[in-house]
């Protein structure tokens, strides 16, 4: 036994060191990114299929590939547009017309017309109400519900007309596909088993080639690009799931740009010359959500769902000790469901915020009945129960991971005014299965520290409220009919005046009612090596929204 | 059985103790393994005398991820709480979870192993046959599937014999996934003892099948027990490590593996905080490696065969 032993252990010297051989090769070969003018990427990523229709997780590559119609980044920068090159709608509201690229193409040489968009659009429509609904991935039919007709009136003009006055075809995040590879999939085959295989044919600068699930992802230029082939040779883009190996990537010239950088890193790689690094607001929100349903999915107490006690513990959350702690400042403290970025939206409620007191808490607690009547230290629910708190966190899937200390911070909180919490850590597979809705077989947890991250849109800012996404966005179970009515108005709203003051009464309602607390907004920490390419952005070095600066991204 | 037999008994066990003693520490790693050992043990016997009450996210003072200074004489983590704090308080969870995962294990093995040897025949067979399929599943990655389905069972709340679930979870589990290879054992021994005479005496005596396995058997099982029961420790801090490194440990208890994990999510390697890294992971070493030392000395001393060779 003891010489096996020896012998497995010889054997596992010989794989360590085989495996170590095509690395050092490997990174010879990529300290030539000025040379092959390939550009190296590296994120904490896992997509899983090339198939827009079937999966939320594979933004990255797919974005380097599709464009969407409008989207967020053509809104904020005039520079970045999508698959139309201009839109505006008539005064009616409900009209809106969208001129698409006079003489795009695929990367396949195939036109690129209105009416692949309207395809698009009417293939998912096509599917409302059937048992394969296309409401599983990214390109859904979320919103579609209030489109009346979606129309090419030629190559270069769509026209979308709404039933009701809403933002949705500026703001919807389908990616647009070509007619001519799509139109023999069947909705089954597209909500599951399609998983369109590289090499893909798409309008954006960069065609996914080549995809390893849980490795890498290479694309080469597409060369009928509406404004020129991209002037680099092409990308590869690599998956991780950890920081660390980002971080080396970087330092040893491996990689060319690294997105997911802990804080520790981030400053690490600060001090090194040949490195910028950057950090940019996004649309992430850190929260804690409690389990806020009755019946069947219910936590181990009654007590949540009495928003009392949810405010009440709301004082006991430091949110600028979070970001100060968890996050080494490299985030804002969370207030509402707004994200700064919303600027348009953002308020910081400072007349109605909750402050971090945890004598005011216990004194909450204390005044809704939640009492430690026996003297052990914890307090019991009105029923007499031991309050005793399980915790569910996991990094969402696409998401910025947060450090595990802010849920020990929270933890350490609650444990001081008497209510014990025990931490449950899972991956991204089972925490989307424990946070389905309980008719799907979620639900038994009691808190939940998760992230969401959406477009800064009002529709996506409140549908962590919303009981028709109970399961999905909203984490919490929570429903509340006035909520659902203000989101239902906002939804229908096109002015902003009008819409701001919607939001904001939805956002107050939720904050009082608290079945979230917003922890914090995280910022996005990268870092990029300055020899090889120029062009990158000067406020966010890669878009979070689109495929910039890959359109333009030039070698020294 | 008169005074006089009684006290030379006890003192042919003491002769025999001490001479036992004697060859064991003839053993320089023996002695190293002790060493390190009762060194650790203290450690987790007294914590908060120490290093104080364990440091939390909230109690936490120092600078995050500083390197060894006069103050913080491991370095602090990327919260800000002293490395030495946490290593020596994740000393006591690493242990407890080592060593009753393998008392879980050496009561199983025993029981199948002698179960198995003395009844031979259908026991034997149907025994062995679970033995081999928990010696051909690696053990690591069945605990691997079967914690977390545990976990959801169990839930986290309250408190198992005064631990917290998720690391009562993982002591089952450990315990149950790494008893075959003693089980193995024992069983050959106890093929060869239940052929010698005084089995068959005992027999004749009217003794019960239970009471010739717990009376006669087990008794002289014990040298293989305590020589394999200290390679199951060290494999047990090996797959608590792994298991913890992976997310399954309980982040509000710092076991050595949680330790690892936390520093290796934080970024520790590449910002070159080898501190909140190194300090862990020598602590697995070195426990794991007195654990063997010990393991090997003890296995020398029993065995006949080794003894005879110089």
């Amino acid at each position: 036994m003891y010489n096996w032993q020896l012998s497995r252990r010889a054997a596992l010297k010989a794989m360590l060191l085989g495996s170590t051989a095509p690395w050092i090769l490997n990174s010879r070969a990529a300290a030539s990114s000025c040379v092959d003018h390939i550009v190296r990427l590296a994120a904490i990523a896992a997509p899983d299929t090339m198939n827009p229709f079937a999966t939320w997780g594979s933004f990255w590559p797919l974005v380097f590939t599709y464009d969407y119609l409008v989207g967020v980044d053509a809104q904020r920068n005039p520079d970045r547009s999508g698959f139309a090159k201009e839109w505006s709608v008539a005064d009616d509201n409900l009209t809106w017309t969208f001129k698409i690229w006079p003489g795009m193409k695929w990367s396949d040489g195939q036109p690129a017309t209105a009416k692949d968009a309207a395809f698009t659009y009417n293939y998912l429509r096509g599917s409302i109400g059937k048992p394969d609904e296309l409401n599983v991935g990214v390109n859904n039919t979320d919103g579609l519900e209030n489109v009346d007709s979606i129309t090419a009136v030629d190559d270069e003009t769509l026209q979308i007309v709404t039933k009701l006055p809403t933002r949705w075809p500026i703001n919807n995040f389908t990616a647009i596909v070509p007619e001519h590879i799509w139109k023999d999939i069947s909705y089954a085959d597209a909500r599951s088993a399609f998983r369109n295989d590289p090499p893909l044919v798409g309008t954006g600068p960069m065609v996914v080639s080549e995809f390893q699930q849980g490795q890498f992802a290479r694309l080469s230029p597409n060369p009928y690009f509406r404004t020129g082939q991209p002037k680099t040779a092409g990308m590869v883009f690599r998956f991780f799931n950890t920081a660390d190996p980002i971080a080396q990537g970087l330092k040893s010239g491996d990689l060319d740009y690294g997105l997911s950088l802990t804080a520790a890193q981030w400053e690490d790689l600060s001090k090194d010359p040949a490195i910028v690094v950057g950090e940019s607001r996004v649309e992430q929100r850190n929260y804690l959500a409690f389990n806020t349903i009755s019946g069947e999915g219910m936590g181990s107490t009654k007590a949540l769902q009495d928003s009392a006690f949810r405010d009440a513990i709301g004082y006991a959350i430091d949110q600028q000790a979070i970001v100060d702690r968890a996050l080494r400042g490299h985030a804002d403290p969370g207030v509402g469901l707004v994200m700064p970025t919303a600027t348009d939206y953002f308020s910081d409620l400072s007349d109605i915020k909750r402050h971090f007191d945890l004598a005011e808490a216990a004194r909450r607690l204390d005044a809704a009945g939640y009492l430690d009547t026996n003297g052990d230290g914890v307090r019991e629910d009105k029923e007499g129960k031991r309050i005793q708190l399980e915790l569910i966190t996991g990094n969402a899937s696409g998401a910025l991971e947060m450090p595990i200390s802010a849920v020990q911070l929270i933890a350490g909180w609650l444990g001081e005014i008497g209510i014990p919490v025990s931490v449950t850590q899972l991956d991204s597979g089972a925490l989307n299965a424990r946070m389905a809705a309980p008719a799907n077989g979620g639900g038994g947890w009691d808190l939940l520290v998760s992230a969401s991250w959406l477009t800064p849109f009002p529709h996506d800012i409140l549908s962590l409220g919303s009981s028709k996404l109970i399961g999905t966005s909203n984490a919490a179970y929570w429903s509340n009919d006035k909520f659902d009515e203000l989101l239902s108005q906002t939804d229908a709203t096109i002015d902003l005046k009008k819409s701001q003051e919607l939001v904001d009464q939805a956002v107050r309602l939720i904050y009082t009612e608290a079945p979230y607390i917003m922890l914090c907004y995280p910022l996005v920490l990268e870092g990029r090596r300055t020899e090889c390419f120029e062009g990158w952005g000067t406020k966010d070095m890669m878009s979070m929204f689109s495929y910039f600066p890959f359109d333009r991204l030039r070698p020294i | 059985m008169s005074e006089g037999t009684v006290q030379s008994l006890s003192r042919i066990r003491a002769r025999a103790i001490k001479g036992f003693l004697r060859q064991l520490l003839g053993h320089g790693g023996a002695q190293l393994g002790l060493v390190c050992l009762v060194f650790f043990v203290a450690v987790a016997a007294m914590p908060n005398i120490l290093v104080g009450p364990l440091q939390t996210a909230i109690t936490a003072t120092g600078d995050f991820l500083a390197p060894p200074s006069g103050q913080h004489l491991l370095g602090t983590d990327d919260v800000g709480r002293d490395v030495l704090n946490l290593v020596a308080h994740g000393a006591r969870i690493s242990l407890t979870i080592a060593l009753l995962a393998t008392v879980i294990s050496l009561i199983v093995g025993t029981i199948v192993g002698i179960t198995a040897g003395y009844f031979g025949g259908w026991v034997d067979v149907w025994l062995m046959r679970l033995t081999d399929f928990f010696f051909v599943v690696p053990s690591f990655v069945l605990a691997l599937v079967i914690t977390p389905v545990v976990l959801e069972v169990m839930g986290r709340g309250g408190e198992i014999l005064g631990f917290r679930p998720s690391l009562f979870v993982i002591i089952v589990v450990i315990g149950l996934t790494s008893w075959a290879f003693i089980a193995r054992v024992i069983r050959s021994q106890t093929l060869s003892l239940k052929e010698r005479t005084f089995v068959d005496r005992a027999r004749i005596a009217g003794s019960s099948d239970t009471s010739i396995m717990v009376r006669h058997i087990l008794p002289n099982l014990v040298p293989q027990i305590a020589a394999n029961g200290a390679l199951v420790v060290a494999n047990a801090i090996y797959i608590e490590t792994s298991l913890s490194f992976l997310g399954l440990g309980d982040p509000l208890q710092p076991s050595w593996g949680t330790l690892l994990s936390l520093a290796q999510r934080a970024g520790a390697a590449s910002v070159g905080a080898w501190w909140y890294l190194g300090a862990p992971g020598i602590c697995v070493l070195m426990v794991s490696l007195a654990f063997v030392l010990i393991g090997n000395a003890l296995d020398d001393t029993f065995n006949p065969r080794r003894r005879v060779i110089p």
